[in-house]
């Protein structure tokens, strides 16, 4: 064996992992070779001194950090919301940004549906008429025969829940009779040329489907006034009061305010609720809801207050709750 | 079978205890490998937290194809080269030649520092040995430290340190070889006579 050889297995010797063969080969050889000899004893005391370098220890702080940091990462992950707010001083600009990002969200719904909101104000200031009517509304007066029918008034004779939705196209009006002459004495200008515009406006805004008495004049004047504004945008709360009402009875009486009395008992005792009233200088108007089943009832007991007008409705085709509006018109 | 498959198994389905007393197991010589590697005890600290704590996060990994400790120490050894590594990128730790004189905790160390006077009292030589073995330790190249480390200083075996490094079990026995005949010739020239 050459002594080059044997230094190349030197470190194998020494851990005792060559096979028995090489060791003795390498052991005789180390007899006669004083340099490899050398060369043993040298590594041999090299690795001493390595194996004799002191084992440092841990601090005593070791075990308890590394499992606060191993039950760190056991808990359970930030959410979304944490991970964009928290914390504040990292998060700030993000806060910034979606605060800045709410308000102009905000301000584009708002433009968007800002005339939506002014017409919302009319109708509630109908629905409770803690002034009242006559106060703010000039009174109406028909120049011709009041036994005469106001138009738009015949019902729909398809029943009153179809009537509900009933447009005013799809609404019959009898040519024979005549068109009521309206005067508004003293009424603002705005409010003459909403008059006058009505059927235009009917025509184009549809959607308001709202029939058009002349008993209610006043109040649609008023009406139409607003929606100068913004025409063809009907309120949510004035469609559902249109939902409700579906059915117009005029009822001709000597004396309106008894025979108002009258029939609110008798809407009372058939099961309904008066839900609005109304009071102008010739007339009341009630507003009711009644099962439809007592409409039949409700309409014989009207005749015995005054003279009803109407006469084709149909009692059938109606269900449920149902709304009924009822003008008491006095007999002059 | 290895011993810590049980507290393994136990540590799988999240029991911290099981895991504490592996870490109490295996801290201190995971802390000496770490240590002889990157000479900084500061850094085999950081070192030694982050390889429990990744080992915690990758344990439902491990397959147990070696020993856990096997896989505790190679985790170590991994991280310790990163380190090395990042050191260099900094600046901080120039590699050295066993020509260079060695650098000590205590300021530079002379290649030429032994010396005939006889130690003022045998504790005191002992510790100077101490620190010239320790820098040529620290001089070898990373590769022949690793080796040098893991088998000289640890005990570990051939097979332990091919798995640990992931090198082929010749490749051990070769670099090995060659690193003890670095020692030994930084070892002559600090120390004179071994």
């Amino acid at each position: 064996m050459e002594c080059r050889n044997f230094q190349e297995k030197l470190s194998e010797y020494i851990d005792d992992i060559l096979s028995p063969q090489e060791k003795v080969t390498m052991d005789e050889h180390l007899k006669s070779c004083g340099e490899c000899a050398t060369a043993l004893a040298d590594i041999k005391k090299t690795i001493k001194h390595a194996k004799n370098l002191e084992a440092v220890g841990p601090p005593a702080w070791m075990t308890q950090r590394i499992m606060a940091r191993v039950r760190a990462e056991t808990k359970p992950r930030k959410g979304l919301f944490q991970k964009l707010f928290y914390p504040l001083h990292i998060k700030l600009p993000v806060g910034a940004i979606a605060t800045i990002a709410i308000a102009l969200i905000t301000l584009y719904v708002f433009r968007t549906i800002e005339p939506e909101i002014k017409l919302a104000k009319a109708p509630t200031e109908e629905a409770t008429p803690q002034v009242s009517p006559r106060e703010q509304l000039p009174p109406l007066k028909y120049e011709e025969d009041k036994g005469a029918t106001p138009p738009g008034l015949p019902l729909d004779k398809r029943g009153s829940v179809e009537g509900l939705s009933s447009k005013p196209a799809e609404q019959p009006v009898p040519s024979k009779k005549p068109e009521p002459v309206r005067e508004v004495p003293k009424a603002p200008e705005p409010m003459k040329q909403a008059e006058l515009s009505q059927e235009q406006r009917r025509a184009a805004a549809p959607a308001s489907g709202k029939d058009v008495s002349p008993s209610s004049v006043g109040t649609l004047a008023k009406e139409e006034a607003k929606r100068e504004a913004a025409p063809a945008a009907p309120t949510m709360k004035a469609m559902a009061e249109e939902r409700k009402e579906s059915i117009r009875v005029t009822v001709h009486v000597k004396d309106v305010e008894s025979a108002q009395k009258e029939i609110e008992r008798h809407i009372s005792e058939l099961g309904g609720k008066v839900v609005k009233k109304e009071s102008y200088e010739n007339k009341d108007i009630l507003t009711a809801e009644i099962d439809s089943g007592k409409l039949k009832e409700l309409y014989e007991r009207l005749k015995s207050v005054g003279q009803v007008i109407e006469k084709d409705i149909d009692f059938q085709g109606a269900k449920g709750e149902i709304g009924i509006r009822i003008e008491i018109l006095s007999i002059p | 079978m290895d011993e810590d498959d049980e507290a393994v198994s136990r540590c799988k389905q999240g029991d911290l205890d099981a895991y504490e007393g592996l870490v109490e197991k295996y801290q201190k010589k995971m802390l000496n490998v770490a240590y002889r590697i990157v000479g900084s005890y500061e850094d085999a600290c950081e070192i030694v937290q982050d390889a429990f704590v990744s080992a915690y996060k990758g344990i439902r990994e491990f397959e147990g194809k070696s020993r856990f400790s096997t896989w505790l120490y190679a985790i170590v050894v991994n991280l310790s080269r990163n380190r090395l590594k990042q050191l260099r990128t900094l600046g901080h730790h120039e590699g050295l030649s066993m020509d260079d004189p060695v650098l000590t905790d205590e300021g530079s160390l002379s290649v030429e520092v032994a010396s005939d006077d006889p130690p003022v009292d045998e504790r005191l030589e002992q510790e100077e040995l101490q620190r010239k073995v320790r820098d040529c330790v620290r001089a070898l190249d990373e590769e022949y430290r690793e080796v040098v480390v893991l088998r000289d200083i640890n005990g570990f075996s051939y097979s332990e340190i091919r798995d640990m490094l992931r090198i082929p079990e010749g490749t051990v026995k070769s670099r090995l070889s060659r690193a003890r005949e670095a020692l030994k010739d930084c070892l002559k020239k600090v120390l004179g006579e071994l």
